[in-house]
């Protein structure tokens, strides 16, 4: 087997869940950090459950949903005449969901790391509620926010648990890294399980490097202040 | 500083990437004859990857496998998973299958597999099961009964021989067949039962064909056509040539055998 | 009586204190006097529309911005306030100049009174514009923090104890830009201190509020005697915050000679040039008063003064004393009856050097 096929396929699928995450992340955090809608304790628990509960939860629940029988698998049938289960969107989407809490709950934490009094300051000076999210909030807490990225791309790039359900494990199409790796070695082939994980430990390694830079600089940043 | 301008744009662009995205990908799928999903039994991917790319040199379809436990498999197909083709290692699965009452166009029993033991290559010498409970032998391994088919297949064996009561202390419990040939890799275990195929792609392990093959049931790998694939003329096609002379062949020289009076 | 400014009643329940509070606020300074937790920055953010009251209604020169019947509630960037804090609150994440620029690019062109350009020259932050904010001064940030909210050519300005973080002499340098802001806008200001020094120094108005109630509204003079605002302020540590100017920096004597109101002071030093404006403090508790000029003594500054109050609170007394500008002296009620004080005589005002403090810090 080739593994250049196999990275380009984790660094897809993983790419496009945390851009499906990001605005999703922000928003939520917006709305329980600093809106503090109503709900917002109930909307905290239900948005980090995909930590808690095993991803291969995750993956059954969707796979009810999106799956031929499923209620919204039914929709998208009918609008796309094609399935989503057994894609890489449906790897995506797992992906997507079970990095979610990750990333938010750092988004998060470096929003609440924001000032109020600077936000109410812009509020005052005729800022409405979106442009002080857009020119206070979120460039006070990029760094944080950034640092949420990675780590929920980093988490999107090791999911298993939830995609081998939902997405099956196929080779060219919804096997990423990890799928991969839990191949090879189901095969015996430890050589290439070897070199899969060598692959995959160096991935996550970057990014995790990269993610604490930001974070000790997004750290320094806050005490400055 | 990005203005809310700049921010609608960027907006708009991951919009229009996402959407790119689905479009190809809805594309690729929705061009229906060129692509059959197949559902298969992880023990089997050398094998059978050996045998698609036989038929796809020969074929424009593409074959696409994913490879699992296959009661993960059956499950998955039970609650909706597009597969053309299922091909367990087992009958359970297949039943459970049936008890669901998913639809079936065709169900073959394609292949079987025999219980054999493994051991290091200067592991103790076994000429006959009775040896296992001999003093040579210490640790003996096996899938868990209860978890995968080839240990209930073992425990039958046994059973059958009247030597499962006195193993059982001897006894260490994989979760699965490769887990369980992994024990005798790190030398955790003196001797283990395992399926004739894995055994075969193991290198470094002694082979020992000492399991009667009449004392535990026939090893099926039924193979079944789904009629609630996406592409069910070109899954026939390839559901044929599964059960055709050349791709046999192939199955066989990877260990499998194949069931008498099957097809 | 002109037409109220800001007109309201505002109930607003907290678990530990309810503030409960009714005024209408004439133009000018208005202060929000209280203790701590007092409930005068939870009014502050009500008018502001920070806060959402449990009931009642706000007017601003008649146009309603909240009421809890209606369910009207004007967002904060409609009102058109501007709101300094405490602690200034600027955008570590732009330099000066875009501090200054946030709200003015946000300000409908129509409705700019004032240009950036103006501000920062009212301000005097012309040679900081650059500057990146975390480099700046507590009493360069609260300039900033000021220009910021007069470039949005606010119709109000809200001031949330802007010098309570402030040490002495940057206070006086405060003191100086409010008051120059009150005389070149015609910008009413609310303003909420616990200090009140400060409060005489810069309102006309004052509101005491106390656990959330109103105590009295009125012109200050008459409200820092009110006997309820006796129990909440320290008449010890009052201040008398007066503008002066320079008339010598350094005499034959090594002191600096200041003019204050018609008379002149001596104080120790001034870091400011002759002919410049700056803040004095003197405790009202600093001064002595005489019927005549004692014939040898060590204080350097006599002044003839004329009694305009007298005011008996319990066991203090605060006599307002006229020297072209008032002057609160505080005294014991046996002083008093000794002096034989009556409102309208003469009397001596007598201050050591050493208690006329410059606040010239760095502007």
């Amino acid at each position: 087997m080739e593994i250049l096929p196999v990275i380009g396929l984790t660094l897809q699928i993983a790419l496009v869940a945390t851009i499906i995450d990001v605005p999703f992340a922000v928003g939520l955090s917006w709305l329980i950090i600093k809106k503090r809608v109503p709900g917002s304790f109930v909307l905290d628990i239900f948005m980090s459950l995909p930590l808690a509960v095993p991803p291969v939860v995750v993956g059954y629940l969707l796979l009810m949903l999106l799956g031929r029988n499923g209620p919204l698998g039914g929709i998208i049938q009918n609008v796309f005449g094609a399935d989503v289960t057994f894609t890489w969107v449906a790897a995506a989407i797992a992906a997507a969901i079970v990095s979610f809490p990750l990333m938010a709950r750092t988004i998060m934490v470096s929003m609440r790391g924001v000032d109020p009094v600077l936000e109410r300051s812009a509020r005052s000076l005729g800022a409405g509620p979106w442009r002080v999210l857009f020119t206070i909030t979120v460039p006070l807490a990029y760094r944080g926010i950034l640092a949420g990225i990675l780590l929920g791309f980093v988490r999107a790039m090791s999911e298993f648990g939830a995609t081998i359900v939902v997405a099956g494990n196929i080779p060219g199409r919804t096997q990423t890294l990890p799928l991969a790796i839990f191949s090879r070695v189901q095969l015996g082939d430890d050589d290439m399980a070897l070199r899969l994980v060598a692959v995959s430990v160096g991935l996550a390694a970057l990014t995790l490097a990269l993610h604490n830079w930001l974070l000790e600089r997004s750290q320094g940043n806050t005490e400055a202040r | 500083m990005m203005s809310i301008l700049q921010v609608r744009h960027t907006v708009g662009t991951v919009l229009l990437f996402l959407g790119l995205l689905a479009g190809t990908s809805c594309g690729s799928a929705n061009s229906g004859n060129s692509e059959i999903l197949i559902f298969a039994a992880t023990s089997l991917t050398n094998a059978l990857d050996e045998a698609i790319a036989a038929y796809e040199a020969r074929n424009t379809v593409q074959v696409l496998v994913s490879y699992g436990g296959s009661q993960t498999l059956a499950q998955q197909i039970a609650t909706g998973a597009p597969a053309d083709i299922f091909i367990s290692a087992g009958r359970f699965p297949v039943d459970f299958l049936e008890e669901r009452e998913v639809g079936m166009l065709n169900k073959t029993d394609l292949l079987s597999n025999r219980l054999v033991l493994v051991t290091e290559k200067n592991g103790p010498n076994l000429n006959d099961l009775l040896d296992l409970t001999s003093d040579k032998v210490g640790r003996v391994a096996m899938a868990a009964p209860d978890l995968a088919p080839a240990g209930g297949y073992a425990k039958e064996s046994l059973v059958n021989l009247g030597l499962w009561d006195e193993l059982q202390s001897k006894m260490a419990f994989g979760a699965d067949v490769r887990a369980t040939m992994a024990y005798v890799e790190s030398g955790n275990a003196d001797v283990a039962f395992v399926y004739q195929t894995d055994a075969a792609i193991a290198g470094g392990l002694e082979v020992i064909d000492v399991v009667p093959i009449d004392s535990y049931s026939k090893i099926a790998y039924p193979a079944v056509l789904l009629s609630g694939g996406d592409n069910p003329a070109a899954a026939t096609e390839f559901f044929d040539f599964l059960n055709g002379e050349e791709a046999l062949r192939i199955l066989v020289n990877h260990g499998f055998s194949i069931l008498e009076g099957g097809k | 009586m002109t037409s109220p400014i800001v007109d309201f009643h505002v109930i607003k329940e907290y678990s530990n204190f309810t503030l409960d509070c009714q005024a209408s606020f004439e133009s000018g300074v208005t202060a929000i006097f209280g203790a701590s937790g007092s409930g005068k920055s939870t009014l502050l953010n009500c008018i502001a529309g920070m806060i959402h009251p449990d009931q009642g209604y706000i007017d601003f020169k008649g146009k309603r911005l909240f009421s809890s019947e209606s369910g009207e509630h004007l967002p904060p960037e409609k009102r058109r306030f501007g709101y300094v804090f405490q602690d200034s609150a600027l955008f570590p994440h732009m330099d000066v100049k875009g501090n200054l620029m946030y709200g003015f690019n946000l300000t409908p062109e129509p409705l700019r009174k004032i240009g950036p350009e103006k501000v920062a020259d009212l301000l005097q932050l012309s040679g900081l514009m650059n500057r990146r904010v975390d480099n700046l001064s507590g009493g360069e940030r609260q300039r900033v923090a000021l220009a910021r909210a007069l470039a949005t050519s606010p119709d109000l300005l809200l001031l949330d104890e802007p010098l309570a973080s402030l040490d002495g002499g940057f206070r006086g340098v405060i003191i100086e830009y409010l008051n120059r802001i009150r005389r070149e806008l015609d910008t009413p200001i609310i303003y909420v201190s616990h200090s009140v020094s400060e409060v005489m120094a810069l309102a006309d108005q004052m509101l005491v509020l106390k656990q959330g109630r109103p105590v009295t509204y009125g012109n200050v003079s008459n409200s820092l005697v009110h006997p309820g605002l006796a129990e909440i302020a320290d008449y010890a540590t009052l201040e008398n915050l007066l503008e002066a100017e320079v008339m010598v920096v350094q005499g034959s004597d090594g002191l600096a000679e200041l003019k204050i109101g018609d008379a002149t002071l001596f104080a120790p030093e001034t870091k400011r040039g002759p002919g410049e404006k700056v803040m004095v403090s003197i405790r009202a508790g600093d001064v002595i008063l005489a019927d005549e000029i004692p014939p040898r003594m060590s204080a350097r500054n006599i002044v003839k003064s004329t009694v305009r109050e007298i005011h008996v609170l319990g066991s203090r007394v605060l006599i307002y004393a006229d020297i072209g500008t008032q002057v609160i002296v505080e005294i014991t009620q046996a002083s008093l009856t000794d002096l034989g004080l009556k409102v309208g005589e003469d009397i001596y005002l007598i201050i050591k050097t050493n208690s006329v403090v410059v606040l010239d810090a760095p502007r």
